[in-house]
């Protein structure tokens, strides 16, 4: 990073912080603090959905799957957008109509409070914990390609969200994800720019394409019916939207985002923003990815791009394997350019010929890939290392994007790129900070521990909640950083939660005689049934997108049968649409 | 219970947003199909 790349990150910084405690209005109140007075336009909260939705490790994760894989990723949206317009029709019109502050509220009213506590504790370990992992991705990340300090790096983005988030609440953290929105698909824009000017003279954009087809980079959507897969039309239309009600229509930091809207109208409207722009944007993103994977077609790529582990195996006793496979992986790469030269020139008469020789050397350098991955799983111990995902070993995924920024990109643009990921994951943090404090407060403190003090004792006790998230989002951040099993546990924990989540409100709404024991047994039961199906040997190997409807079905029947069995005083029927 | 900004046009108008909402996702996924068997 040069001088310029760092005013223009700390200029995003300053402004963002500045602006999110500038746009503040009528925060004096829980009510404006957490709804905003439900005062925002549609279009502010169709971004900030956007915005919470993207996070940093999203933006990195899924340009570097663009890289390796290509553009199969986009099919994980395919159930958003028929998602969008469910929870339209059903859940946010309940929600605001209910005139509540929080998912799980709506849960006492229809079932009792154990169940309405249980979701929103449930809700507070995932999140708490995961929002640690949203800040630890992006940090090690960038303190590893850049030499920075990690600790500060998780400072530098956590602390600065946690400011503006405690002193200007749900407003501040709109206002921000609209600018950090724009921050983010500039950023984008920029590189796709930078690479497409980037080709060789020879090469023009549809030259890069037929390239990047050839490689298989540009087959986007597989209509295979494989439950083992995660990217397929099915697991994506059918698992993913699933995922995509749980997570828009049960998790508090989405919920509060449309309860900050006009009307229900304006809240509906908010959603359906995502609805239309979501997939055009992710395989945008994801089309940068197939980008780099051309550019380093003409331009020879690291050979692992984790330097951290590649200077491990180089200063290891195995250090003169480590240099014989560099050797020969200049010698394939340069192999390959040659064959993607004539690719790229070939005529529809030469094209098969130079397509296989483009395959065939392209196979050579994977080769080498792997067996560089097999030496740092062996001297560095990372059992991570033992996967490929295309032709890069599955942890170096995240490290590509960031490599090609920081090592490839003019000046001033490696700034705009390294905000624009300060952007995505600042973004996230700020409202999953505001979505803890609403329910520790709103679901915990207010409903349980305090309930007759004044509105300006929760304001007080919000901003509190607020920075404490924030310091534990920070500290959880500095652990998770040094411990890549535990984000995966985080993230399983997350999926157990979120189908059976869903359940309970299908429950809820659909029927009619189910009652808050029922509810509360069933939703310990389907995550119970998640966790089976996550790890018994005979269907492990199912994608996890699949667990959310299994955890839907679960807590539906079992909450049905417990509801009749136990067969209490008849349930007040939800109200009205 | 009435909300502001609730009234009949508002609500025809979303209904319709709903429709485009599928057709635009149909057309997106035919598009990347197309696209990918273009260029493979």
């Amino acid at each position: 990073m040069r001088t310029l790349d760092w005013l223009v990150v700390g200029g995003y910084l300053f402004w963002i912080v500045y602006d999110g405690l500038a746009r503040t209005k009528r925060a004096d109140e829980v009510e404006g603090y957490f709804l905003a007075h439900r005062s925002l336009p549609w279009w502010a909260v169709g971004l900030s959905v956007m915005a919470t939705q993207l996070s940093a490790i999203t933006l990195v994760g899924a340009t570097g799957q663009g890289y390796a894989d290509g553009m199969r990723f986009v099919q994980f949206y395919l159930g958003l957008p028929i998602a969008m317009v469910i929870l339209s029709l059903t859940l946010v019109p309940f929600f605001y109509r209910a005139r509540v502050f929080t998912a799980y509220e709506y849960l006492e009213t229809r079932f009792d409070l154990k169940t309405r506590t249980l979701a929103s504790v449930l809700f507070l370990l995932s999140r708490g914990l995961s929002c640690g992992v949203i800040i630890a991705a992006p940090a090690v990340i960038l303190s590893i390609i850049l030499g920075w300090n990690l600790t500060l790096t998780i400072l530098a983005i956590g602390l600065p969200t946690a400011v503006y988030t405690m002193i200007g609440g749900v407003q501040a953290v709109t206002w921000t994800d609209v600018k950090q929105m724009v921050v983010i698909v500039g950023g984008v824009l920029a590189a796709v720019a930078a690479l497409v000017l980037g080709l060789p003279d020879q090469v023009s954009f549809g030259d890069a394409l037929h390239i990047a087809g050839a490689a298989g980079r540009l087959k986007a959507i597989d209509f295979t019916f494989d439950m083992s897969q995660t990217y397929t039309f099915w697991s994506g239309l059918l698992g993913g939207l699933f995922l995509m009600l749980s997570y828009f229509g049960c998790d508090q930091s989405q919920v509060q985002r449309y309860l900050t809207a006009k009307s229900v109208n304006e809240g509906r409207q908010s959603l359906l923003m995502s609805a239309f722009f979501k997939i055009p944007l992710q395989a945008l993103v994801l089309l940068t990815g197939v980008l780099v994977f051309v550019f380093y077609l003409f331009n020879q790529p690291p050979m692992l791009f984790n330097r951290v582990h590649a200077e491990k195996v180089a200063n290891s006793a195995r250090s003169g394997e480590y240099q014989v496979l560099e050797t020969e992986f200049t010698r394939a790469f340069e192999t390959r350019r040659a064959a993607t030269e004539v690719l790229a020139v070939a005529d529809d008469e030469a094209r098969p010929a130079a397509r296989q020789g483009f395959l065939d050397a392209n196979a050579v350098v994977k080769a080498v890939r792997g067996r560089a991955a097999q030496l740092v799983q062996q001297v560095a111990g990372d059992d991570n290392y033992k996967g490929m995902t295309g032709d890069t070993p599955v942890p170096d995924i995240n490290y590509v994007f960031p490599t090609f920024i920081t090592t490839r990109l003019p000046m001033g643009l490696v700034g705009l790129m390294i905000a624009a990921i300060f952007a995505a994951a600042m973004s996230s943090i700020a409202a999953e900070l505001n979505s803890l404090a609403t329910s520790t407060v709103i679901d915990i403190y207010r409903r349980i521990l305090r309930p007759a003090e004044s509105d300006a004792h929760y304001l007080k006790a919000s901003k509190l909640a607020t920075g404490a998230w924030g310091v534990f989002a920070c500290v959880v951040a500095t652990f998770a950083a040094g411990l890549g099993s535990l984000i995966e546990v985080v993230n399983r924990f997350g999926s157990f939660f979120y189908g059976s989540l869903l359940g309970v409100f299908v429950l809820a709404l659909a029927v009619r005689r189910a009652n808050g024991t029922g509810a509360f047994v069933g939703l310990l039961t389907g995550m119970a049934a998640v966790a089976v199906v996550a790890f018994h040997p005979s269907t492990k190997g199912l994608s996890f997108l699949w667990q959310n409807p299994i955890g839907v079905i679960v807590v539906v029947v079992v909450g049905t049968i417990v509801s009749l069995a136990t067969a209490g005083p008849r349930a007040t029927p939800p109200p009205s649409a | 219970m009435d909300v502001a900004g609730d009234d009949a046009a508002t609500d025809a108008r979303t209904a319709r947003l709903y429709v485009w909402v599928i057709v635009c996702e149909a057309v997106t996924v035919a598009g990347l199909w197309a696209f990918g068997r273009a260029y493979s």
